[in-house]
């Protein structure tokens, strides 16, 4: 049996972390596993996850550490965190929150204490914004296969910042067409839905397109990397989003596929 | 033992030709998944009537195998290129490597596939000698390749119905469009498996391609009868296409190959271009030559697509590109296959009237977009990049294309010198736009004539005023009418018509400045934000979507030469000496967003004596496909921006200008490069140039009025060349002959 980690805090943004968890773990056919760690008592988690039907496991020692080892468990699949402990909390998400998200080579939901979709709606329509690497295009790839048997509906996005502007854009319908077109069977799965295409800040688009195309889910594969200039677009949207982010750690991928088109 | 379909008499096995390993001539298939279908489309063969795409192992992931008839569409109102039967595919067992190269030389496809079993070969060639006519050869262990069906059908097209039938050994299918246009293919196939040690499997595959489509005006007389004489024209149809693949068979691969190369030498011995000193450029403009002459065709009529033959990209609509920057090629190299582009106009004639009619114009009015009846197919919306569905005004305002077709029907006319076509579909083609143009203007109280509400080439500005290209375009229209019907007498027009043609002309506002010597682009463009390119990003770059349709619309910022494609098609007809102003003014306002930009920018920099410049933007042109600049080379290949490159390298760097009679050629080589060489058609002669910086040796079959260097076009020097040719030397800034 697999499971879903749900790594909750003592407060009341435990609960949508703990829905999320639990519908996770019905579209992947596993088990929740809730844990907290010990840090300024744990009775409001107690309690939400006993109103979920959770037996909630508190550990105690480092939580950053506890729970990065708990993510290791050969039979954890997926670790859904929350992101703040206040709507108003800290940007783009907690000290631990990041710091485990840069530790752990497990795939990581990151829930908002307001987040507008958790629970039952987790996992139906879910935003992978691509930037046309290697490293996108698997996160669309390990996205389809995670969630493949709950005939979950991918949406890829695409955003052209100042940078990665297309040089020619002939014919605005054609072009546009031809670019989905191409975009699409090198990197889209055939069961995803059309391409959506944006120009502007990418962070701030896949946002906005998330809540357009009512997404409940974005997934996003990033270098864990947080050093300067570095991840700008997953904290952008870890910032912003007001659904869960998916967040798969690039090292995990090892599919020798090439990248950009070749000159 | 050998299984046969279709052939009657037996022949000793056909040898698998090799392809010479010559990287001037052949380009090799990229082993990266990516770019799967960008191979697909680089890779190409065509005849000007059938392309299929260089797909050799279809189960990879992103293939996109295709084969395309030139003008057969899936439906009227959303129309795409039809696909049709596959005749190319084998099975195969899973090979661990694949190696195909595309031999420009001779027009064929050679590949190998190995694997612990052994090694595939095929070789494939879409024959340039008998149009429609596809030949295939295979070779390999007979536990590695089996030839399985000769046509497979092509992938799942929406309204598309598809037919095969087995008839006197031959394999025919047909695939049917909603419109009940159809690709019909006869496809005779056989077996030889040899006994020896190792064993042998040999498959020769030849299949006949036919259209049947429907006359569009006879449908739109009588619907009802579409479908029953689309299904009688379609079984007549296949009758022919069985009689064409028995005849071929029965030729066999050899000889099929033979005729197949003899004519692709010949065609290069009359279009090859080589450039000494710059292998990148020659490499680029030998690929663009290849495909401008595989896309069109020479019989009947060539409907030539934004991606000719390669793919379904831009639906395979006809654009101006086909007349404005493929055509001046084909005149020079191919003036059948000009001539077939312009039979494509001819008989939409008739569509492109009632258009104007429904505008409320006299005359003839093209559309922007069309397929096989000649209507507007330019979409009416899309979905933008901010996920706003917004309207597309390019079918309802650029207007240009109504020029651009009259001009190209005098290019045609002054390079092949077909008088027959001038006196007939020409003068029709020329004097009915010009007809539009004279109904289409707007007279202010001063009298002078305006062209209202219009796109230009540079489409970040729409619904705008007095358009330079426009208007100086419809006012060369105008007057080449005139002249036209002056030359041909009475029965042309009316003198009545050609006065008022030439009032209505001379009354058009071009816009031009005398202090400046700059044309405005259009009313107002002058007063719109100064923004200089170069101060916002690299070029080239869509500036549309980098800074938004509304900015870029309040800004002088430009998608291609639009004032300067004047001085580049009508240069007699703008300002003498106005080229290097307007250039200096809007290159660096231009942000080349349209992939048809560089090339002639690169042509427009040579004349203005800017070689070096000129030449890195040609090097831009030349690599669109080659590099997938574009990330759309997988839809099909840039044909227009080839033919750009064309015309770059003989009306730009050659300096090589037709009109009325005479050739003039004055050369501006990059400080790289120590000898172009090209090779023309001017009025029925051949013509080489083997230009070096101090010299021009000029060699013809012909007699050929020739004027050399950038003197005054009238007054200067004509020196008749004859079939012996004759050395032009440099001279300070002129040219003179140097004595044999």
């Amino acid at each position: 049996m697999t499971t879903v980690l749900a790594s909750i805090d003592n407060s009341a943004a435990c609960r949508p972390v703990l829905e999320t968890a639990q519908r996770l773990a019905e579209l992947l056919h596993a088990s929740v596993r809730a844990v907290s760690v010990r840090e300024d008592g744990t009775n409001t988690a107690v309690e939400i996850a006993a109103s979920l039907g959770l037996n909630l496991r508190v550990l105690d020692g480092d939580p950053i550490e506890v729970i990065t080892a708990a993510l290791a468990e050969p039979d954890v699949l997926v670790g859904v965190v929350g992101a703040r402990g206040t709507p108003a909390g800290a940007r783009p998400a907690g000290r631990a929150t990041m710091a485990i998200a840069m530790a752990t080579a497990k795939p990581l939901v990151v829930v908002a204490p307001d987040c507008r979709s958790s629970g039952p709606q987790v996992g139906s329509r879910v935003l992978v914004p691509m930037d046309g690497t290697e490293a996108s295009a698997q996160a669309m790839q390990e996205t389809s296969e995670l969630l493949s048997s709950a005939g979950v509906d991918l949406v890829g996005l695409h955003v052209f910042d100042r940078l990665t502007m297309p040089p020619f854009w002939d014919q605005q319908a054609h072009a546009a067409e031809s670019w989905r077109r191409e975009f699409g069977a090198r990197f889209l799965p055939a069961s995803a839905s059309p391409l959506e295409l944006r120009t502007g800040s990418p962070g701030a688009r896949v946002v906005e397109v998330a809540e357009e195309e009512q997404a409940d889910l974005i997934a996003m594969c990033w270098s864990q990397d947080m050093t300067s200039g570095h991840a700008k677009t997953v904290q952008d949207v870890l910032d912003r989003a007001h659904v869960p982010v998916l967040l798969l750690p690039m090292e995990r991928i090892v599919t020798p596929t090439s990248g950009q088109a070749d000159p | 033992m050998e299984a046969t379909q279709g052939t009657t008499a037996p022949r000793a096995p056909p040898r698998l030709p090799s392809i010479e390993d010559d990287p001037a001539w052949t380009l090799a298939r990229r082993d990266t998944p990516l770019l799967e279908r960008v191979n697909e489309s680089l890779l190409t063969l065509a005849d000007g009537f059938v392309g299929t795409r260089g797909s050799v192992d279809i189960t990879r992931p992103g293939s996109s195998p295709a084969v395309f008839v030139s003008g057969v569409y899936t439906s009227r109102e959303m129309p795409v290129l039809l696909q049709g039967p596959q005749w190319a595919v084998l099975d195969l067992v899973a090979a661990d490597s694949l190696r195909c190269v595309l031999d420009m030389r001779t027009g064929a496809l050679s590949t190998e596939q190995s694997g612990a079993g052994g090694t595939v070969r095929s070789f494939r060639f879409v024959s340039i000698a008998r149009p429609g006519c596809t030949v295939l050869l295979a070779e390999g262990p007979p536990d590695m390749v089996d030839a399985g069906d000769a046509l497979r059908a092509p992938w799942a097209q929406p309204g598309v119905t598809v037919r095969t039938d087995y008839d006197g050994g031959l394999t025919c299918m047909t695939v049917t469009g909603s419109t009940g246009d159809a690709i019909v293919v006869a496809a005779s196939q056989r077996t030889i498996d040899s006994v020896g040690d190792p064993p042998a499997r040999i498959i020769e595959r030849i299949a006949a391609y036919a259209a049947s489509t429907s006359d569009p005006e006879r449908d739109r007389a009588d619907p009802s009868a579409v479908a029953a004489v689309s299904a009688t024209a379609a079984g007549s149809v296949l009758a022919t296409a069985m009689r064409d693949v028995a005849r071929a068979a029965d030729l066999g691969f050899e000889q099929l190959w033979d005729e197949h190369r003899s004519l692709w030498a010949a065609r290069w011995d009359g279009a090859a271009i080589s450039i000494d000193g710059d292998p990148a450029i020659e490499f680029g403009a030998r690929f663009a030559t290849f495909h401008l002459l595989a896309s069109v065709g020479s019989r009947g009529e060539a409907a030539v697509g934004a991606r000719g033959l390669s793919g379904s990209g831009y639906g395979g609509h006809v654009f101006w590109d086909a007349d404005v920057f493929m055509l001046p090629a084909l005149v020079a190299v191919n003036p059948a296959g000009a001539r077939a582009m312009l039979e494509y106009r001819i008989r939409r004639l008739d569509a492109a009237r009632r258009i104007a009619s429904n505008h409320g114009r006299d005359g003839a009015r093209f559309p922007w977009e069309s397929a096989h009846d000649g209507d507007d197919v330019t979409p009416r919306e899309y979905r933008d990049l901010d996920g706003h569905i917004v309207p597309i005004c390019t079918g309802e305002l650029e207007e240009h294309i109504v020029a651009d077709v009259a001009w190209a029907a005098w290019q045609y006319a002054e390079w092949s010198g077909d008088s027959d076509f001038l006196r007939g579909p020409g003068v029709r083609l020329i004097t009915e736009t010009a007809r539009y143009w004279e109904s289409r203007v707007r007279f202010d109280a001063a009298g002078q004539a305006h062209i209202d509400n219009v796109i230009g080439p540079d489409e970040y500005h729409e619904s705008v005023d007095d358009n330079a290209f426009t208007n100086v375009m419809a006012r060369w229209n105008l007057r080449a009418a005139a002249d036209l019907v002056d030359d041909l007498g009475a029965s042309a027009g009316t003198p009545d018509q050609v006065n008022n043609w030439r009032r209505v002309a001379d009354t058009l506002v071009d816009g031009f400045d005398p202090v400046t010597g700059r044309y405005e682009q259009f009313a107002g463009f002058s007063a719109l934000e100064p923004l200089l390119i170069s101060e916002l990003t690299d070029t080239p770059v869509a500036a549309d979507l980098l800074l938004g349709p509304d900015r870029v619309k309040a800004a002088q910022v430009i998608k291609q030469a639009d004032v300067v494609m004047l001085h580049h098609m009508v240069p007699d007809d703008v300002e003498p000496g106005s080229l290097s102003p307007n250039l200096d003014y809007y290159l660096p306002r231009t942000a080349h967003g349209s992939s048809l930009s560089p090339a002639i920018h690169a042509s427009l920099l040579a004349r203005a004596g800017r070689p070096d410049e000129a030449r890195e933007l040609l090097a831009l042109a030349c690599r669109v496909d080659l590099d997938d600049v574009t990330n759309m080379t997988g839809g099909g290949l840039h044909v227009a921006t080839m033919g750009g490159v064309w015309q770059a390298l003989v009306f730009g760097f050659a300096g090589v200008r037709a009109n009325a009679g005479v050739l003039t050629v004055d050369p501006s080589l990059p400080s790289a490069w120590a000898q172009l060489d090209v090779r023309l058609r001017y009025r029925g002669c051949r013509l080489r140039l083997i230009i070096t910086p101090d010299e021009i040796d000029v060699r013809t079959n012909g007699q050929i009025l020739m004027r050399f260097g950038a003197g005054p076009a009238r007054g200067s020097v004509k020196h008749t060349l004859l079939p012996s040719g004759g050395v032009f030397v440099r001279r300070e800034s002129d040219w003179k002959r140097k004595p044999s």
